[in-house]
């Protein structure tokens, strides 16, 4: 080589030199293969692994149950009857007061009786109110003939009527073995502080027989007496004054109506459902007359007797404001449901009568569910609490 | 035919084909590499905004392409089998000559060999300065440089070819003077 030094220049214009290169191929060849190419890399080379990888997941997730289903089986079944006690257990705590019977009779052993919460009561007691209100609902049975009085605790700052109303929605009186009656398909309005209007449209259905009527008078009736708020209700239809119902005629008003002592049973309208403790058809003068016709019941409307043959007791009236009572009987009582409303049906029909509070002597046990024996035990706000959801 | 590929291949084929015949040096894979540049201009070329001209748009395609296709030749294979062997770390040149060098003169040839030894970026700006021919502006706008990292990259680089041609040429004469020595 003759040259061994080159300037900068020197390598530029070497650089310049250089052959140029030519592609020869057909630009119409480059172009078949460029879209040949363009179309194979549509589906790149993944796609067929994981498709298959896909299926073999599909097939393991069908055939696993069957391959293990002999060992599962067992478990399976128990997983289910499971649920299905679970639901149960959730059907009742929609209603209202667990049950604790039953609760009694899917455990087993005596270890759970031992653990398991004490019976619980139905109604609404004073310590329970804590800046609460409560509105009572009468709710018919399916048969109409026996009202069941039910109660709910809602907020105290807001308005009661709208209360009424809005809380009614939610009634589940089906699941409860009562018949929809609520909410009323009308639209409530307080007049003043003691008198709620009720303003139905003109093709409303309470005045169609007189079966309809009859029930719809009684159940505002029942209102009245059972929510302390209300004197009166008036009615209107689309605004004007007055309702038109059938046999009644026009009517304009239904005041409070004259309280008729009753005592209490218990009604089962649900056997999967704790009972309702329901006021009885008969009115009494008669604090021990009320009593006597809780241990009979009532065969023809279905209501079971609330007071058990063991509870004998002796009736001390001695003043206006406490009824006491005396055990005479022998047998010793348990801490179980039935004596608990039992009791209640008692604070009840005591209320009835304008009683506060209730005193039990004597007792063979010092505490049955939430009361004590010992002690004197006060009449309960409202019957039959319910939550609703 | 598609009228976008017509076009380009009318204005740019030769010039992009030989960018990366010399930054390959192979023709075969350069035609491999041709085939993917019209590819990706194919995909985008709706995308292309007219920010920077066709051709300096073409040639930052070809770029990638190129650094795209030596990163895949570098596979991870080949960087352990490296490190094991080290013979093969000796041997630079994995083609031949080609037959377009081959017939130049030796000074050709000899800077053909010398442009092995830079590195991508020294070979890239000597390649579209030099052979193809454009300007500092274009230069940097098809690599994404500066326009100074472009002058000063080629100035290395004209000095790392000097030196490697001396090399080249060192070793040359000496087997020549061996062969004379011999023969004498």
């Amino acid at each position: 080589m003759k040259k061994s030094e080159w300037s900068d220049h020197e390598l530029e214009q070497l650089l310049q030199q250089m052959p140029k290169i030519k592609d020869h191929r057909d630009p119409r060849d480059i172009y078949q293969s460029l879209s040949l190419k363009t179309k194979k890399r549509r589906a790149p080379a993944w796609i067929v692994p994981s498709v298959a990888t896909l299926a073999a997941v599909l097939l393991l997730f069908i055939l696993a149950p069957q391959v293990w289903q002999g060992n599962f089986q067992d478990s399976a079944l128990k997983q289910e009857s499971k649920d299905v006690l679970d639901n149960s257990d959730k059907m009742e705590m929609t209603k209202i007061m667990p049950d604790d019977d039953t609760k009694n009779g899917i455990s087993s052993g005596h270890q759970d009786i031992s653990i398991m919460a004490a019976p619980a009561e139905t109604a609404i007691y004073e310590e329970e109110l804590d800046e609460q209100q409560v509105i009572t609902y009468t709710i018919p049975d399916q048969n109409a003939q026996i009202f069941v009085p039910v109660s709910v605790l809602v907020p105290k700052n807001s308005s009661w009527v709208e209360l009424y109303q809005s809380q009614a929605e939610k009634l589940t009186e089906e699941q409860w073995g009562l018949s929809d009656y609520f909410p009323l398909n009308a639209t409530l309005s307080m007049i003043d502080e003691k008198t709620m209007n009720i303003d139905v449209p003109e093709d409303h259905v309470y005045g169609n027989g007189s079966a309809n009527e009859t029930l719809f008078i009684s159940i505002l009736e029942e209102t009245i007496s059972r929510n302390e708020n209300l004197q009166k209700i008036t009615f209107s239809t689309n605004g004007n004054p007055g309702i038109m119902l059938g046999n009644y005629g026009e009517r304009f008003e239904v005041n409070k109506p004259e309280t008729k002592k009753k005592s209490y049973f218990i009604f089962r309208p649900n056997t999967q459902n704790s009972p309702f403790i329901v006021p009885g058809i008969e009115g009494f003068s008669d604090i021990a007359a009320a009593l006597e016709s809780m241990r009979a019941g009532n065969v023809t409307y279905g209501l079971e007797p609330s007071i058990p043959a063991e509870f004998v007791f002796d009736i001390n009236v001695s003043s206006q404001e406490q009824l006491v009572l005396t055990f005479t009987g022998e047998e010793q009582l348990l801490d179980e449901s039935k004596y608990v409303y039992c009791i209640e049906a008692i604070l009840l029909t005591a209320k009835e009568f304008g009683y506060k509070s209730v005193k039990f002597e004597n007792s063979p046990i010092t505490q049955i569910g939430r009361f004590n024996m010992e002690n004197e035990i006060k009449v309960p706000v409202a019957p039959n609490k319910v939550i609703l959801h | 035919m598609d009228s976008v590929f017509n076009d380009l291949y009318e204005k740019y084929h030769q010039d992009v084909f030989q960018f990366l015949f010399y930054m390959v040096r192979n023709r075969e894979q350069a035609e491999d590499l041709m085939q993917e540049v019209y590819i990706r201009v194919l995909k985008s070329h709706q995308h292309f905004e007219g920010k920077s001209s066709e051709k300096t748009w073409l040639f930052s395609i070809a770029r990638n392409v190129a650094i795209d296709a030596f990163r895949k030749q570098k596979g991870w294979k080949q960087k352990i089998m490296e490190k094991f062997d080290w013979s093969s770390q000796q041997v630079k040149d994995e083609y031949p000559i080609p037959e377009e060098i081959a017939i130049q003169k030796e000074e050709i040839q000899l800077m053909y060999q010398g442009l092995e030894n830079c590195t991508v970026d020294q070979k890239m700006v000597v390649i579209m300065r030099y052979i193809q021919e454009l300007s500092i502006t274009e230069t940097a706008e098809a690599l994404g440089w500066t326009e100074s990292k472009v002058k000063t990259t080629q100035h290395r680089a004209l000095k790392v070819l000097k030196k490697n041609m001396e090399e080249l040429l060192g070793k040359e004469e000496n087997t020549n003077e061996k062969v004379r020595v011999e023969r004498s």
